[in-house]
């Protein structure tokens, strides 16, 4: 006697791949036959296939009914009704929106001009417009390439092997792969491919159409495919890729393509889409013609990341589903600092990324005077600024940014996502270009830091409980001795070409310094006696990541000629706060005077004794923490390239002398908001009387539209260094307009806002050579735009106090035609400053 | 004549005080005497006293928002328009009040 049960089904995302091959797990247990069967669509299903669940297109509340039939249907009934009330229920419960908490500011425009859009995860950034080529469609084999049909037996049993080949390869992937959702989606992957009607359905291909078992993968991905494309849930429809990327996989396999070898051919202009992109891959493709990349999942810190960012290249991940609804050739504008992919922008929102593609020139401009000259501050004193790197490619771009030198290199980029590890020869290779463009400069190269955060395959590492706690960096050395050896003999040997430095990354003890410092002897004395060119005086400096360091500096001093804090590990460990969990990252704020008083002793220890000390953590980047670097009397700061010149602009600004008495005030705040604050009022104090300025001034602008006067105008903003974000104070101008157009007739149009992202409060002026509708109270067109940004903060008064004024002006006619009349910049800048003296 | 008006709008950064010249300016013109108290972004300024609404005949509100302490002007005719109206139009509010 069957049994069956009936229930309306639970789940928001509908019967998608994790919950179907939950379901399926389970069900495999009983040699009773089992069977799913929506009532809404009609459909039934092999409950033993997770595949030909998917396909039942289940969506929430949809009636269902289980009917089970077989020896063992009493107990399957107890324990498939128990599932579906109890795991069942929970299965999706972390899958959150996508990407949440990184979404990103979409323009205005793109909305209003309804313009359809991808949204993603910023890569790198930029801008680019090209039509849109599929890499993963070319890599899979065209049929010309599928393999002859061999035979029903011989394509059978290939099919067999390379399933469970995969099979074992994913399983091995899984136990190493970094994060959960990496192995959830290989999970969804291996139900795929070990689902009975996947195999199934290929069988009968390679049986009833007699072709390879290659092809008949293909057509198998293609009929489950166009099952899911009918579902009404999102969700399912993703799934497809799944698939596809599955028997993609397979079928590569069976035909005897591997997707490493497989290299892209451009010879055009493109934004190219894969799902991912081996950083072999992206060397391969020719970067004249690759515009952008719209790739499905490599991760913000994969090494193909941080290559596209050294190349320039925009780049957006996590766009999982690229193919649909975009078709091969479409236009396709890419903004990498937002992570938006717009399928045929419309004209006005090409001339919105045109406009901001100005801004980021002239940015450039401004900073270029910047690059070739030593960072100083305003009184003089000299800071290196160095460059972070993670692949030696990265170096000659550090240089134009103006960097001057390697303040670290992270060479466990060159031993990631590989088979084995590189060689003395590659490493050395590496070594000497990174170095290249720095001469006489120096170049830090960080030995290896692998474990913690870092898992590499071939090094098999024991799985820790606490693996930031545990063999990271210099504590996994003495496992792997000859691995270091053969690092430091490639630095030994490349430090003839340059002014090389190695730096230890986890010290906490001065026996591991003296432990390389032996090593270093030793690889030393075997080059000199092969008589192979090296230099044996090579520095050796150690991060600065365990808080215990900054109390045995007194030892550690004589044994290491410099140090530089890691300042990101330095406060996860002083803390002890993991980095990489956003709910609790703020316990863990380097403004927190604690901190402070930290790399306030470590540096004052080490300035005693005339140490060079650098800092290589994301705070040396940070603006707002600028002032405060440059009290500390750091030698160096060291950060990613793009962050170089901005840094070095406003360091030029800074007084030492201020800058120290600021850090002396804030070591004594409460805590880390008191020191913020302090911060914000000691640059506010800065800027004071900078309300206006000729830069803010433009007579004879050619914008045609509301939209492009605003855009035009925050760019001037910020190429004049007065707003931190573009999008932040567009939004905040928008927000005003929305509430009522600022066109207040007689040709003036005064749109403003107030905003933390406002610098200095500014008055920028825009005369337009043909006055443009602004929605204004008396119809008319405007032509004299006055845009206030302000900051929020203790002048807030002070400077309200000046737009009142010039408000009123501005009603004067005689006032407007003197706007209009003059020709002359700085005419109108005397006239302007008058009337706000 | 002896007017008494108050000026506010949502952000009280520009058009406050642009209503407020306008009304100033217009008075002058047609010979009358203002006090226009701004509602804005730094809170009341030049505030009207109990006095000045005793000598005045006239109030006008131009704002986009309540106007503070409203009270103090009744027994007064009040005029109310829009702030954009004051700006705009500030000539032709007083052609009317000189008529009336």
């Amino acid at each position: 006697m069957a049994k069956e049960f009936c229930f309306p089904f639970p789940l928001k995302h509908g019967l998608h791949a994790r919950p179907a091959s939950l379901f399926q797990e389970t069900a495999e247990r009983f040699i009773s036959t089992i069977t799913w069967i929506n009532e809404r669509t009609d459909i039934s299903a092999d409950a033993k296939s997770t595949l030909a669940l998917v396909a039942t297109d289940t969506m929430l509340n949809d009636p269902c009914r289980i009917t089970i039939q077989g020896v063992d249907e009493v107990t399957a009934l107890t324990m498939l009704s128990a599932l579906l009330k109890g795991d069942f229920l929970h299965v999706d419960d972390d899958l959150s929106e996508p990407q949440a908490g990184t979404e990103a500011y979409v323009p205005r425009i793109i909305v209003k001009e309804a313009n359809a859009y991808l949204q993603g995860i910023p890569i790198s950034r930029g801008i680019a417009i090209a039509p849109a080529v599929f890499l993963d469609e070319e890599a899979v084999p065209s049929e010309s390439s599928f393999a002859a049909f061999a035979g029903e037996e011989n394509e059978c049993a290939a099919l067999q092997h390379e399933i469970e080949e995969l099979e074992h390869e994913w399983i091995k992937r899984m136990s190493s792969a970094s994060g959960k959702t990496e192995r959830d989606i290989l999970k969804v992957q291996l139900a795929i491919l070990k689902d009975k009607e996947f195999a199934a359905r290929t069988t009968e291909f390679i049986i009833k159409d007699k072709i390879s078992a290659s092809f008949a993968v293909k057509h198998t991905a293609e009929f489950f495919a166009e099952a899911l494309m009918n579902s009404q849930s999102s969700y399912l429809r993703e799934r497809i890729t799944d698939i596809r990327d599955v028997a993609g996989n397979l079928s590569r396999r069976l035909a005897g393509i591997t997707k490493a070898s497989f290299k892209f051919q451009r010879t055009e202009p493109a934004i190219c889409f894969a799902e991912t992109l081996t950083p072999s891959q992206l060397l391969s493709l020719d970067k004249r013609y690759v515009k952008g990349l719209v790739l499905g999942r490599i991760g913000v810190s994969s090494h193909t990341a941080i290559l596209l960012r050294a190349y320039g290249i925009p780049c957006v991940d996590g766009i999982m589903d690229g193919h649909q609804g975009i078709g091969a050739g479409t236009e396709i504008l890419i903004d990498g600092s937002r992570g938006l992919v717009l399928p045929t922008p419309s004209l006005a929102v090409k001339r919105y990324y045109q406009l901001e593609h100005d801004v980021f020139e002239r940015l450039k401009k401004r900073y270029a005077r910047f690059a070739n000259v030593p960072a100083r501050t305003a009184d003089g004193r000299r800071i290196e600024i160095g460059a972070n790197i993670g692949v030696e490619a990265e170096a000659e771009i550090a240089l134009a940014y103006g960097a001057e030198g390697i303040g670290v290199f992270r060479t466990e980029y060159l031993f990631m996502d590989r088979e084995a590890p590189p060689s003395e020869e590659e490493q050395f290779k590496a070594y000497c270009r990174a170095a290249a463009p720095f001469s006489g400069k120096p170049v830090i190269i960080r030995l290896l830091d692998i474990g913690g955060d870092k898992p590499v395959a071939y090094l098999n590492l024991p799985h820790e409980h606490n693996p930031f706690l545990g063999r990271r960096a210099v504590r996994m050395y003495p496992d792997h001795e000859e691995l270091i050896k053969t690092q430091i003999r490639a630095v030994l040997r490349a430090a003839v070409h340059g002014e090389l430095r190695i730096m230890i990354p986890m010290v906490c003890h001065t026996k591991e310094l003296l432990y390389i410092r032996n090593l270093i002897s030793s690889v030393a004395a075997e080059l000199k006696e092969k008589g192979i060119p090296h230099r044996d005086d090579v520095p050796v400096g150690i991060m600065i990541e365990v808080p215990s360091v900054a109390f045995s500096l007194d030892q550690m001093e004589e044994t290491a000629d410099f140090f530089s804090i890691g300042s990101n590990d330095l406060a996860q460990y002083f803390f002890a706060v993991d980095r990489g969990d956003k709910e609790i990252t703020h316990l863990a704020n380097p403004m927190e005077p604690s901190f402070l008083q930290l790399l306030h002793k470590i540096t004052i220890d080490l300035r005693t004794r005339q140490k060079w000390i650098g800092l290589c953590g994301e705070i040396a980047g940070q603006k707002k923490f600028l002032p405060l670097m440059v009290g500390l009397g750091l030698s160096e700061l060291s950060m990613s390239s793009p962050l170089i010149p901005e840094i070095k602009a406003l360091m030029s600004e800074l007084d030492s002398n201020e800058c120290q008495q600021l850090l002396n005030a804030v070591l004594l705040c409460d805590d880390a908001r008191a020191v913020e604050d302090m911060l914000e009022d000691f640059g506010e104090l800065r800027s004071k009387d900078k309300i206006i300025g000729i830069d803010i001034i433009r007579i004879d602008s050619d914008c045609v539209t509301r939209d492009e006067v605003i855009k035009e105008m925050i760019g001037m903003l910020m190429v004049a260094g007065r707003i931190d974000t573009m999008d932040a104070v567009e939004e905040a101008i928008w927000q005003r307009e929305d509430v009522c157009s600022t066109g207040v007739g007689f040709g003036t149009a005064i749109p403003h806002c107030k905003s933390p992202a406002v610098r200095v409060t500014s008055i920028v002026f825009l005369k337009l050579r043909k006055p443009i509708y602004w929605h204004s109270v008396d119809e008319q067109p405007a032509d004299l735009v006055f845009m206030i940004a302000i900051h929020p903060g203790i002048l807030e008064n002070e400077h309200l106090k000046l737009i009142a004024r010039l408000s009123r002006t501005l009603m004067h006619e005689e006032f407007r035609d003197s706007l209009r009349a003059t020709r002359d910049l700085q005419s109108i800048l005397d006239h302007l400053s008058s009337i706000l003296a | 004549m002896k007017i008494v008006a108050v000026t506010a709008c949502p952000t009280g950064i520009a058009h406050t005080y642009m209503a407020a010249e306008q009304l100033e300016r217009m008075a002058k013109k047609y010979g009358c005497e203002i006090k226009v108290e701004t509602q804005g972004a730094m809170g009341i300024e030049n505030e009207i006293s109990e006095q000045e609404i005793r000598e005045a005949q006239i109030a006008i509100f131009a704002a986009d928002i309540a106007v503070q302490r409203k009270e103090r002007f009744a027994g007064l005719t009040i005029i109310e328009v829009s702030v954009q109206e004051a700006i705009k139009n500030a000539e032709a509010l007083f052609k009317n009040i000189m008529q009336s």
